[in-house]
């Protein structure tokens, strides 16, 4: 059973969530127009996983319904959890590019698909290649790795992720999908209030330094 | 000027973070190569979590090593084969140390 958060907190994130999936539906849509009239192909097929050890992230928006996705479909477990625990310690400040080098695979990963697929981050779900995906993968990165642009789909989310946290006095902050999933179990178990994440972010960071 | 991370070249600060001293060997191959040897080198805690995991650190090696060949000029198939040999070396003295 998930924890319920307060009736206004689940009302504004419902309509960020609302919100966010009508971004990413226009962007998809666009997409698909551009490969209908044959001015944009998309490489991307079933099966290649080079981008799940991209450094992906997501907000804590993202992390709250991805955790509920899992729990609801029952895949939430004790073994996906040290999974996200040992994924955190690896990248949790980590500089991207060291991140991306070190082949640290995504713990939504398993036996080369996604956990979580139809639940997964805008940050995955927007990522398109280009080229040849050869080049997609993290030690072959390369001016040969085309993708589609998204930054005006990831900015448009990130307001509106922002903006509905703003309410807890908190910022949108990109986080490791591992990360943004245990916040969301803590917040699920009533270990953490979501007045206080904030302040545990930022221990969290400091702490990662020290 | 403040020292950087040998990984991930952000500055550092030593109080914070892996101080790794050089031993003669070490700095000799960095005063060939650079002119100028450094006592000691500095790793910042996040990308030294990543060095202390095996398979992660490999990886990383690896990556930076097909990387670089490959902003040498070296064409990608090339540099993807050296660095497989490279890894494999790798692995090859990391068991070798360890048994």
């Amino acid at each position: 059973m998930t924890r319920r958060l307060p009736l206004a907190t689940e009302h504004a994130f419902s309509h960020a969530r609302q919100s966010r999936i009508s971004e990413v539906s226009r962007f998809e849509a666009q997409l698909h127009q551009q490969r209908a009239e044959k001015t944009l192909r998309t490489t991307c097929t079933r099966g290649c996983h080079h981008c799940c050890y991209y450094p992906m992230t997501c907000s804590l928006l993202e992390g709250i319904e991805l955790h509920h996705h899992l729990k609801g479909k029952g895949l939430w477990s004790a073994p996906l959890q040290k999974a996200c625990v040992m994924h955190v310690g690896k990248t949790w400040a980590l500089p991207h590019p060291v991140w991306l080098l070190s082949m640290i695979p995504c713990p939504l990963l398993q036996e080369g698909e996604c956990l979580a697929y139809d639940a997964r981050p805008v940050d995955c779900r927007t990522i398109w290649a280009k080229g040849d995906p050869h080049y997609c993968h993290p030690h072959r990165f390369s001016v040969e790795t085309p993708f589609v642009d998204r930054k005006q789909v990831q900015a448009e989310v990130a307001r509106i992720d922002d903006a509905a946290l703003q309410r807890y006095r908190l910022v949108y902050i990109p986080l490791p999908i591992s990360k943004a999933l245990l916040l969301a179990e803590a917040l699920d178990r009533g270990e953490l209030e979501l007045e206080e994440l904030g302040a545990k972010l930022y221990a969290d960071y400091q702490k990662a330094h020290q | 000027m403040k020292p950087t991370c040998v990984v991930c070249n952000q500055p550092v600060d030593i109080d914070h973070c892996q101080r790794l001293p050089l031993n003669n060997e070490e700095r000799s191959v960095i005063q060939a190569v650079e002119g100028v040897a450094p006592q000691e080198l500095y790793c910042c805690h996040p990308c030294w979590r990543v060095l202390q995991d095996p398979n992660a650190a490999s990886q990383l090696m690896k990556g930076i090593y097909q990387q670089s060949a490959q902003l040498a000029g070296v064409p990608s198939h090339e540099a993807e084969r050296q660095a497989d040999v490279y890894h494999a070396r790798l692995l090859e003295r990391t068991k070798a140390r360890n048994t």
